[in-house]
C-alpha cells in the first residue's frame, strides 16, 4: 500500500523534475541511454553525485563504459523505485553511531529486486553499484550474494556460482590440514 | 524435489564462470555479510580468488561472527534445550552405537552451539592406545559446512519451520518433568509424551499413545510465548485412541516405551514407539555389530499413523513412499526427506533418534545419543573409518580437562585438575600455558573486597576471567577480583590488587577493567628498566559514579563490551526489593523492576553516556567470560538487533553458585525498545541451578585463512 501510494507521489515528482529538466542521461558502454533523476542519482551514486557537482555530465549521455545495457537498467530502475519508496525509519540515523557499517534489513521491494535477478545480472549489478560507488545497492546486493551461501559447503557453493575449484591437490591439502577442525574428508 | 532440481539445473546453465573473478574487494563486502564463522570458512575454501578476498578482508576488518557455546556434559543437559525454537533439527551423523564398537567413527566428546547452529566435535578413540583425537565437527542442525555428511543439507519447508517454532517455544513453558509435559489450559490439565503441531492444531500424545487436540493455539512472534496464558482456552479433545495393542505388551511386564509425535513431510501425523525390555534400565544392552549393521537386542521400533476419521492408529510401512527419514527426539521431530542423499549414513526410511532421550536409563548413559533404526530392525549406517591427523589435540583423557571458561576469539580457557591452566585455540589448537596464581590470592576475600577472608577456593575457579589479548599479552580477573596480566614466557602474573574489578574488556590495544562503583582503569605493561621486569601500570580513565545511594541499594552484574570503536558498559540492575518479590513477568513497573542499561565510555571527558536508543541495529552477546557487540542481519526471529543476549549462565556477585534464577539475566535477553526481559533456553529448561553450565565464545576471525 505504502509502495502505491509512494508511486503516485513519485508520478507528480517525475512530472515536475521533466518540467525542470532535472535528469541525468547515462550511457551504457553498448551505447543505450537511460534517464535518471539527478536528485536520486545524486543521492544514491557518490561516483554520480561527484560527476554531477563537477559538471562533467554530458547532456547526450555520460558515458559508462564499464556498465553494460542490462546492469544499467538495473541501476536506472533502482534509483527510480528508490526515490518512490518512502524512507523507513530505519534508515534514518540514530543518536549514536556504529561505524562498524550498520547494514539495514533490505527492504521488501529491494529484495524482491534482487530476487528477480538472474546470476550474472546480480553480477553485473554489484559491480556496477561498486563503480557508482552506490552503497545501499551494493550492501542490498551483496547481502542478497550473501545469502546464496549460507549453510553450503565449498562443493555447493562452486556449483551454485559456476565456479571450478581452482587448487592444486596440494594446495587442498594444505587447507584441509589448516582447517581440520572444520573438515573431514573421508 | 523434482522441481527443487529443475531450479537448480537452470541456475548452472546461468551462472557464466565470472564469479570466479569476483573482484576481492566485492568479495571482501559479500564475507562481511556472512555471520556464521563456518560460512566465512566455506568462502575462502571456494577457490584461489575469493581465498584472496577473504584474506584482504580479514586484514581489514570483518564483523564479529555469531558466538558459539561450549558445554563440556553436552549430551545430557545441551542438545535438548538447543533446538530451542531453531526450527532445525538436531541431526547427529554418528553411528548410533557410539561407545560400543572398537571401530567405530568417534565419541562425542563436545558439542559447540553457535548462533548458527550446534557443532558437535567427535573424537575418534584409539582403545588400544588409549587416547582420543577429535576428528570431525558436525553442524548438527543442517550438516551444513563439512563434509559430514558430505553434501547433504535438506532445508526443511518453511510450514515445517513453523510448526517447530512453535512446539519448541510451547514446550519450554509447559511444565517438563519425568519426561512428560504437563500441559494445562481451559481449567484442565493433563500429562503429554509429546507433542506436535499439525493443521492448525496443537495435538498431545499421552504416554498410553492416546492422542489430543488442542484448538485455538496462540503463537507468539519469535517463538518466545511468556507463559502458558498465551495457550487460549485449549478444548482438548480425544481423538484418537490407544493402540489396540500397547506395545508394551510384546515384551515382559514393565518394560520401557517412549513416544514421539512427527508431522511427516505429506501431511500425516505419525506417532513413533520405541519399546525396550525392563533390564535396559539396569543393564546395557547387548549389541552385535555385523558388517554396517548393528543389531541391539530386543529393542523395537514402530511408526503409527494418526487416522483421524477411525479415531485409530494405522501401522506405517514406509515413510513419505520411501523418501522420507524421521529425526525424532524428546525437543522437537521433523520428517525430512533424504532421497536421493548420497550419504550411507542418512537414507529413507528409518527413524533416527537423535536426543538425549535414553539418559533416564542409566545403563544407556553412555550411548545417550544418537540411535538410528531402520523400519525393519534396528541398524546404524555405513561410516567410514578413517583417522584423521589432528591439531586440536590437547584434550588429555586421563585427565579430563574441565572447559570452565569461555574465551574471546576462539580461545577456551581449559583447566586440567591438579594442573595449570591453559588457553587453547579451538581452531588452531594453539596452546598457551598459564602461571600458577600467587598463592595470596587463592584466598577467598570478604564482602566488598579488602583483606580478611580466609576460606581457600577452589582451585578451578581462581582465574575469573581469561582473555588473549594478543599472542603476546593474556589478562585475567583473578578470583579475588584482581587483574593480573601476563606475557607468555614470563614466569608470573603481574597483578594489581584492584578489589572491585567487574569485568575487563580490551579496547584500543589497552585493556580495561571496570569496578563495582563504575570507575574506568586503563592497564598497561611497561617496561622497566631492565628489559626482563615490566610493570603493570594503572590508570583512571573515569571516576566513580557520585551516586553512593544507587550503588548500595541496587545489585548489579557490570559487563564490559569492545567494539571496534567504542567501548561499551552494560549494567544489570537488580533493586533490592525487587530480589524478594520478583514477580513472573520481569516487567513489573514502578522503580522495582530489574532493568538493564547501556553505557558509552567517553574516554576523553572521563565520563560514562547512556545509550538510550537501542544499538543501532546490533545485538549485545555478554557473558562473565566474553561479551561481544554483533551486527545481526537475517530473518532469526531468535537474535535481533537492539538487544542484549545473555546466553549463558551468570551469577550475580552475590551468589557463588551457578544460578539462573529470577533475578540473574542467565538465559535471558533484554530487549532495550520493549524494556522486556525475555527467556532463552540453551539448557534445560527451568532447572534453576545447573550443574554444568554452557559458556559462550567467538570462533576467531584470525582462522579463516592463514
Amino acid at each position: 500500500m505504502e509502495v502505491d501510494k509512494g508511486k503516485g507521489e513519485a508520478e507528480e515528482t517525475r512530472k515536475v523534475a521533466e518540467a525542470d529538466r532535472d535528469t541525468v542521461t547515462l550511457k551504457s558502454s553498448d551505447g543505450k541511454l537511460f534517464e535518471v533523476s539527478k536528485e536520486a542519482a545524486a543521492r544514491l551514486s557518490t561516483v554520480l553525485a561527484g560527476m554531477i557537482a563537477g559538471g562533467s555530465i554530458d547532456d547526450n549521455g555520460t558515458d559508462l563504459k564499464q556498465i553494460g545495457s542490462e546492469a544499467l537498467e538495473n541501476v536506472v530502475d533502482y534509483c527510480n523505485k528508490h526515490a518512490n519508496s518512502i524512507p523507513s525509519a530505519a534508515l534514518i540515523s540514530s543518536s549514536i553511531s556504529f561505524n562498524t557499517a550498520p547494514f539495514k534489513e533490505p527492504e521488501e521491494w529491494e529484495r524482491k529486486f534482487v530476487d528477480r535477478l538472474s546470476h550474472d545480472a546480480l553480477f553485473d549489478l554489484v559491480e556496477a553499484a561498486n563503480f557508482l560507488g552506490m552503497e545501499r545497492l551494493l550492501d542490498v546486493t551483496c547481502h542478497k550474494i550473501s545469502e546464496m551461501m549460507k549453510g553450503k559447503s565449498p562443493d555447493q557453493i562452486r556449483e551454485v556460482f559456476n565456479i571450478k575449484n581452482d587448487y592444486t591437490k596440494e594446495e587442498l591439502e594444505e587447507i584441509r590440514q589448516e582447517l581440520a577442525w572444520a573438515f573431514y574428508d573421508d | 524435489m523434482g522441481l527443487c532440481l529443475s531450479k537448480q539445473r537452470r541456475r548452472r546453465r546461468r551462472a557464466s564462470p565470472r564469479w570466479s573473478d569476483l573482484p576481492p574487494e566485492l568479495g571482501g563486502l559479500i564475507l562481511c555479510h556472512l555471520l556464521s564463522h563456518v560460512d566465512r570458512v566455506n568462502f575462502s575454501s571456494v577457490c584461489r580468488q575469493w581465498r584472496l578476498a577473504a584474506q584482504q578482508q580479514q586484514q581489514r576488518s570483518l564483523p564479529p561472527a555469531l558466538p558459539w557455546l561450549c558445554s563440556s556434559h553436552v549430551p545430557t543437559t545441551c542438545l535438548p534445550g538447543l533446538t530451542t525454537g531453531s526450527g532445525s533439527h538436531p541431526m547427529s551423523f554418528t553411528s548410533p552405537l557410539d561407545g560400543f564398537l572398537p571401530h567405530d567413527l568417534g565419541v562425542l566428546h563436545s558439542c559447540f552451539t553457535s548462533l548458527d547452529g550446534i557443532w558437535l566435535l567427535y573424537e575418534h578413540e584409539h582403545w588400544s592406545l588409549h587416547c582420543r583425537r577429535p576428528r570431525a565437527l558436525v553442524n548438527a542442525l543442517s550438516g551444513a559446512i563439512t563434509k559430514v555428511p558430505p553434501a547433504v543439507v535438506v532445508p526443511p519447508p518453511p510450514r515445517h519451520l513453523l510448526d517447530e517454532v512453535s512446539t519448541a517455544s510451547l514446550k519450554q513453558n509447559v511444565h517438563f518433568s519425568g519426561g512428560l509435559w504437563l500441559f494445562s489450559g481451559g481449567g484442565r490439565c493433563r500429562w503429554y509424551e509429546d507433542m506436535a503441531f499439525h493443521r492448525g492444531k496443537l495435538y498431545g500424545l499421552t504416554y498410553n499413545g492416546e492422542l489430543f487436540a488442542h484448538d485455538e493455539v496462540v503463537d507468539v512472534e519469535g517463538g518466545a510465548i511468556d507463559n502458558i496464558a498465551a495457550i487460549k482456552e485449549s478444548h482438548a479433545e480425544l481423538v484418537v485412541n490407544k493402540p489396540h495393542v500397547a506395545l508394551t505388551t510384546t515384551y515382559n511386564l514393565g518394560a520401557g516405551s517412549m513416544r514421539y509425535l512427527v508431522v511427516s513431510d505429506d501431511g500425516k501425523l505419525l506417532m513413533v514407539r520405541l519399546g525396550f525390555p525392563c533390564w535396559y534400565y539396569f543393564v546395557p544392552p547387548m549389541v552385535w555389530a555385523r558388517d554396517d549393521i548393528a543389531t541391539v537386542e530386543g529393542m523395537r521400533v514402530e511408526v503409527l499413523e494418526a487416522d483421524f476419521e477411525m479415531g485409530r492408529w494405522v501401522d506405517v510401512k514406509s515413510l513419505g513412499h520411501g523418501r522420507q527419514a524421521l529425526f525424532v527426539s524428546r525437543w522437537c521431530s521433523k520428517a525430512l526427506s533424504l532421497a536421493g542423499s548420497g550419504d550411507n549414513r542418512l537414507q529413507p526410511n528409518r527413524v533416527y533418534f537423535v536426543g538425549a532421550d535414553f539418559t533416564k536409563c542409566h545403563s544407556f548413559h553412555n550411548w545417550a545419543c544418537p540411535l538410528v533404526a531402520m523400519l525393519d530392525h534396528l541398524a546404524h549406517g555405513e561410516h567410514h573409518a578413517k583417522a584423521q591427523p589432528h591439531r586440536l589435540n590437547v584434550l588429555d583423557p586421563s585427565r579430563p580437562a574441565l572447559l570452565r571458561s569461555s574465551g574471546d576469539d576462539g580461545w577456551l580457557e581449559l583447566f586440567n585438575p591438579g594442573d595449570t591452566y591453559y588457553m587453547c585455540n579451538t581452531c588452531s589448537g594453539a596452546i598457551i600455558r598459564l602461571p600458577r596464581v600467587p598463592a595470596r590470592l587463592c584466598v577467598k576475600s570478604s564482602e566488598g573486597g579488602g583483606g580478611g577472608g580466609g576460606e581457600t577456593i577452589p582451585s578451578w575457579s581462581i582465574i575469573r576471567k581469561v582473555m588473549v589479548c594478543s599472542p603476546g599479552l593474556i589478562a585475567a580477573i583473578l578470583y579475588s577480583n584482581a587483574v593480573g596480566l601476563y606475557r607468555p614466557g614470563d614466569t608470573s602474573w603481574l597483578v594489581y590488587p584492584a578489589p572491585e574489578c567487574n569485568d575487563i574488556g580490551f579496547y584500543r590495544g589497552k585493556l580495561y577493567s571496570v569496578t563495582n562503583d563504575e570507575s574506568l582503569f586503563a592497564h598497561e605493561l611497561v617496561n622497566g628498566s631492565s628489559d626482563t621486569i615490566s610493570q603493570h601500570v594503572v590508570e583512571q580513565v573515569i571516576r566513580a559514579s557520585p551516586n553512593r545511594d544507587e550503588r548500595r541499594n541496587f545489585p548489579r552484574m557490570l559487563y564490559l563490551v569492545a567494539s571496534c570503536d567504542k567501548l561499551l558498559m552494560v549494567k544489570w540492575i537488580v533493586p533490592r526489593r525487587a530480589r524478594s518479590s520478583i514477580r513472573k513477568d520481569n516487567t513489573a513497573e514502578a522503580g522495582y523492576a530489574i532493568r538493564l542499561k547501556v553505557f558509552e565510555a567517553d574516554l576523553e571527558i572521563g565520563r560514562w553516556m547512556e545509550v538510550k536508543d537501542g544499538l543501532d541495529g546490533h545485538a549485545i552477546f555478554a557473558s562473565r567470560s566474553c561479551s561481544k557487540l554483533v551486527r545481526l542481519s537475517g530473518h532469526d526471529q531468535r537474535f535481533q538487533g537492539d538487544r542484549v543476549y545473555f546466553p549463558g549462565c551468570e551469577s550475580p556477585n552475590y551468589r557463588t553458585t551457578v544460578y539462573t534464577g529470577d533475578d540473574s539475566p542467565s538465559c535471558r535477553f533484554y530487549d532495550m525498545r520493549k524494556n522486556t526481559i525475555t527467556k532463552v533456553f540453551l539448557n534445560k529448561g527451568d532447572a534453576k541451578y545447573q550443574q554444568s553450565y554452557p559458556e559462550w565464545f567467538f570462533p576467531s576471525p584470525q582462522q579463516l585463512c592463514m
